[in-house]
């Protein structure tokens, strides 16, 4: 297994401890094990934190307007089907500025990957409340303490026609890593939403809360075919947080339907230039 | 001799949902197919049902680009019609009406004529009330003395595959027509019109020809979310995408739609936005990301009056400073500002191009007017389309170590897609290296700031964008952009030759960059004619005068005399002409 492949010239930013490291680790080894051409790879970075893993990875890259990734990454997989689309955003990004188009990615179906970075805390910006903070938190903007209660991004993706709903931790790589080898494998879209410390900005969601609280659904015999019982997992938080795959279901992603996606990808048609002939016969 | 002047306009109205604008395209159709040139204009509130709708065409025996405010046959469908528009109706004009459900009562016109025509009556023998608008067109036909066999042609090819719906319309137009002949066969009408031959034509409005205009030059990825007046660019492309091969997608919102377009245009797609101003306004950020990103996009702007919501089914030029400007920070943009219905089908087609060879948004400025008026005009020439992908690279052009944002003498760096082979790079949003890696460097932002800069300097000399119509000895030059070249040239047409001579008209229609140095030659050029000095006139559809103040802030000329409009009406060639004339 070589990962090295992988890294660029560009080290990684982040603070030491970062739970980011982890994540961008697992998404090679992934992208190894899985052998997709580094080439045949396009990940769309949001902005933040997250995003700025950005010049750290060895494939074709694209980073976006913060909130913006998971459009643009629809755009790409519509026109270029071949191509293995990862989303990279952080929760901030994809859950407060992105949100709208978060739904809309889950009822679209179409068959990217969207990996969360879920730290509860804006980093870049130097510590504020996150829309998956919990009420009370105090940060930054928050002096006295999130009045909001917080969003949760899976009982969302479960509700909105999410086919592939899961949740990592970057304390248990082995099982992140399945999960994104997993999700890029789906067809459709696919969700990993990663609990991942902030140590800098985020004294509450540490490693040492998380560490005896998660464990693998996998483990407790959980059908994740069965829609129901997968949202009321997604709701579990407390002494007790679920990791692993919630729900999967077979639906057809998105370009299933669509006449124009059969046959070849739609950049690799040749282009010509259209006949008129037919088009303007309805304005003669 | 023909009196070149030759030009009168129709004009129906009613209700919303009663067939106002079914009609007016069937009359214009019709009117094309007799050899006459038309042009189209509509009115309507934004709303579905019960709103006032009107519907003009204005007829002429010579090219038109524009309409009239001054009306020859009126189709009242409604007394709402009547009352509405009696005062546009000229000496001599027709009034058709239903006098069994219009009752005149007192109107201060004795010089215009009422001819009944019991629509409902004859409606109610041909399938009910909703086809008193057929009645009248046949009626219309009677009243203009053309064989109604041309207009019973047009109804066939409309219904065509639905024979009860044709006899039905066929015998409501044959009512109309016969009633008008047997009880008002005194009426004669001030022109004769005459059946004529001529070369094919189309009848198409803007929004259609700029969607063509991308057809013909192999756009196949095309996003948008609804917004009048550009709706139609994406009704037009999603009726068309499956036979094309166009992937049509109404997204969530218009974030979400310069998003997708940038997304699939980055992996090499010919990808293409629609909307109006408010939606642009949302697209403002990923303008500024698809320049900084070198990713070809191309935008449509149909723009009506804003700020805000504004008059939605209205024309407009406010949107000129705006797309000017939109978007953080500094970047090269081309706009492109179609003039009339041709030059939408051919400069929608030339935005793909340079697009790709400047590898920077494009984008184009209609509005309502322009998008939405039907014209007739020559077939389209697809010949005079060419696809030129700019410095687009092969899996086998690429060279070692790839650098996508690479300095080179006109700022344009050789491009690579996502999925070839050795051309891995990184497309970054924030400012960056020569090989995409996000960037803070001094050097290297100077570099890259300037790079992009150049891209604008060589598409100034790609570009013309000033056309001079007229004599270039004119005393007084007009100077418009985009829709108003219709209605400037027709009112120059509609004055005397004595008085029209004195007037030429410098139409741009590139924005930006600015043909400053065509503008400069052709406003300064007559200074000392006959010792007079060259007089400049702006015609904007706005009330800024946004056009006059960015040539005065590009070439130091200063337009002083200005005829501007916002009402949300565009410019009328008859009234245009009274203006003119005002100015002597």
């Amino acid at each position: 297994m070589s990962i090295e492949k992988y890294n660029t010239s560009c080290p990684p930013t982040w603070c030491p401890g970062c739970g980011n490291f982890s994540i961008w680790n697992e998404i090679k080894k992934a992208l190894d094990e899985l052998g997709i051409p580094q080439h045949k790879t396009l990940i769309v970075y949001g902005i933040g934190c997250s995003g700025n893993m950005y010049n750290t990875i060895n494939t074709y890259a694209w980073h976006s307007l913060h909130g913006r990734s998971l459009p643009t990454a629809v755009g790409a997989k519509l026109a270029n089907k071949d191509l293995t689309v990862i989303v990279v955003a952080g929760d901030g990004d994809g859950l407060g500025e992105g949100m709208g188009h978060f739904i809309h990615a889950l009822r679209g179906n179409v068959d990217i990957t969207y990996l969360i970075h879920e730290n509860k805390v804006y980093g870049l910006t130097t510590g504020q409340t996150a829309p998956t903070s919990a009420k009370g938190f105090v940060s930054r903007s928050t002096p006295e303490g999130v009045i909001e209660v917080p969003v949760n991004p899976l009982s969302l993706a479960i509700a909105s026609g999410g086919g592939f709903v899961s949740r990592g931790y970057v304390g248990k790589p082995q099982q992140l890593s399945s999960l994104i080898k997993q999700a890029i494998t789906h067809k459709g879209f696919s969700l990993v939403d990663i609990l991942q410390p902030c140590v800098t900005f985020n004294k509450v969601d540490t490693y040492q809360y998380y560490q005896d609280k998660v464990y693998d659904l996998a483990e407790s015999g959980h059908d994740v075919t069965d829609y129901n019982n997968a949202f009321i997992k997604s709701r579990e938080w407390g002494e007790k947080i679920p990791t692993g795959v919630f729900y999967q279901d077979v639906r057809e992603d998105y370009a299933a339907d669509v006449v124009q996606e059969k046959g070849k990808a739609l950049v690799s048609r040749p282009m010509v230039k259209r006949k008129l002939k037919t088009l303007v016969k309805e304005f003669i | 001799m023909k009196n070149t002047n030759f030009r009168f306009t129709w004009k129906i109205g009613g209700e919303a949902g009663f067939g106002i604008k079914s009609a007016g395209l069937s009359f214009a159709k019709a009117l094309m197919r007799a050899g006459y040139e038309t042009f189209d204009y509509s009115e309507y509130p934004s709303l579905i049902r019960g709103g006032h709708n009107t519907y003009q065409v204005t007829v002429s025996e010579e090219p038109i680009k524009s309409t009239d405010s001054a009306i020859d046959i009126l189709v009242a469908l409604n007394k709402t019609t009547i009352d509405k528009h009696v005062a546009e109706l000229v000496k001599g004009a027709v009034v058709l009406y239903d006098g069994s459900e219009i009752k005149l009562g007192k109107i201060a016109r004795q010089d215009i004529q009422f001819l009944s025509v019991p629509f409902k009556e004859m409606a109610a023998q041909t399938g009910g009330d909703i086809m008193r608008n057929t009645v009248a067109m046949g009626a219309t036909m009677a009243v203009i003395n053309l064989p109604l066999k041309i207009l019973a042609q047009v109804t066939e090819e409309i219904f065509a595959g639905k024979p009860q719906v044709i006899e039905n319309n066929l015998k409501a137009i044959e009512l109309g027509y016969e009633y008008v002949k047997k009880h008002h066969n005194e009426f004669v009408f001030k022109h004769e019109l005459v059946v004529e031959k001529k070369p094919q034509r189309m009848l198409i409005p803007g929004n259609e020809a700029l969607s063509m205009g991308a057809l013909a030059a192999g756009l196949n990825f095309f996003a948008a979310y609804p917004m009048t007046p550009a709706t139609s660019v994406l009704t037009y492309l999603a009726a068309k995408g499956v036979e094309q091969g166009v992937v049509v997608k109404h997204a969530e919102d218009e974030i979400s739609v310069i998003n997708m377009a940038l997304g699939a245009a980055h992996v090499g797609a010919r990808a293409m936005v629609a909307t109006s101003g408010g939606g642009f306004a949302l697209m403002s950020e990923g303008l500024g990301l698809a320049a900084v990103s070198e990713t070809p996009l191309v935008l449509i702007n149909v723009q009506r009056p804003g700020s805000a919501t504004g008059m939605p089914t209205w024309t407009d030029q406010g949107d000129l400073r705006f797309v000017l400007h939109a978007g953080q920070g500094e970047f090269p943009r081309i706009i492109l500002a179609p003039g009339d219905v041709d030059e939408c089908f051919y400069m929608a087609a030339q935005a793909f191009n340079l697009a790709e060879k400047y590898q920077t948004p494009v984008i184009i400025l209609s509005d309502k007017f322009l998008a939405e008026g039907s014209a007739t005009v020559p077939v389209f020439d697809e010949k005079a389309v060419e696809i030129d992908r700019g410095k687009l690279l092969t899996e086998k052009t690429i060279p070692a170590s790839y650098r996508r944002y690479r300095l080179t003498a006109d700022g344009v760096s050789p491009r690579a897609l996502p999925g070839m082979k050795g051309g891995i790079y990184h497309a970054d949003s924030y400012e960056h290296s020569e090989y995409g890696f996000s960037s803070e460097d001094m050097g290297e932002r100077i570099e890259q700031v300037n790079k992009r800069a150049k891209k604008l300097e060589a598409a100034r000399q790609d570009l013309d964008g000033a056309t001079l119509y007229g004599s270039s000895k004119a005393l007084i030059t007009l100077v418009g952009w985009g829709s108003v070249k219709g209605p400037i040239i027709d009112a120059l047409n509609i004055l005397p030759e004595k008085i029209s001579a004195k007037f030429n008209f410098l139409h741009v229609n590139v924005i930006w960059p600015l043909p400053s140095q065509a503008i400069k030659k052709y406003l300064n050029s007559k200074k000392k004619l006959l010792g007079k000095s060259q007089r400049l006139v702006l015609v904007e559809n706005n009330s800024e005068a946004q056009l006059a103040a960015l040539i005065r802030q590009e070439t130091g000329v200063d337009i002083t005399e200005r005829i501007l409009r916002y009402d949300g009406r565009p410019f009328f060639a008859n009234e245009l002409a009274e203006d003119f004339k005002n100015l002597l």
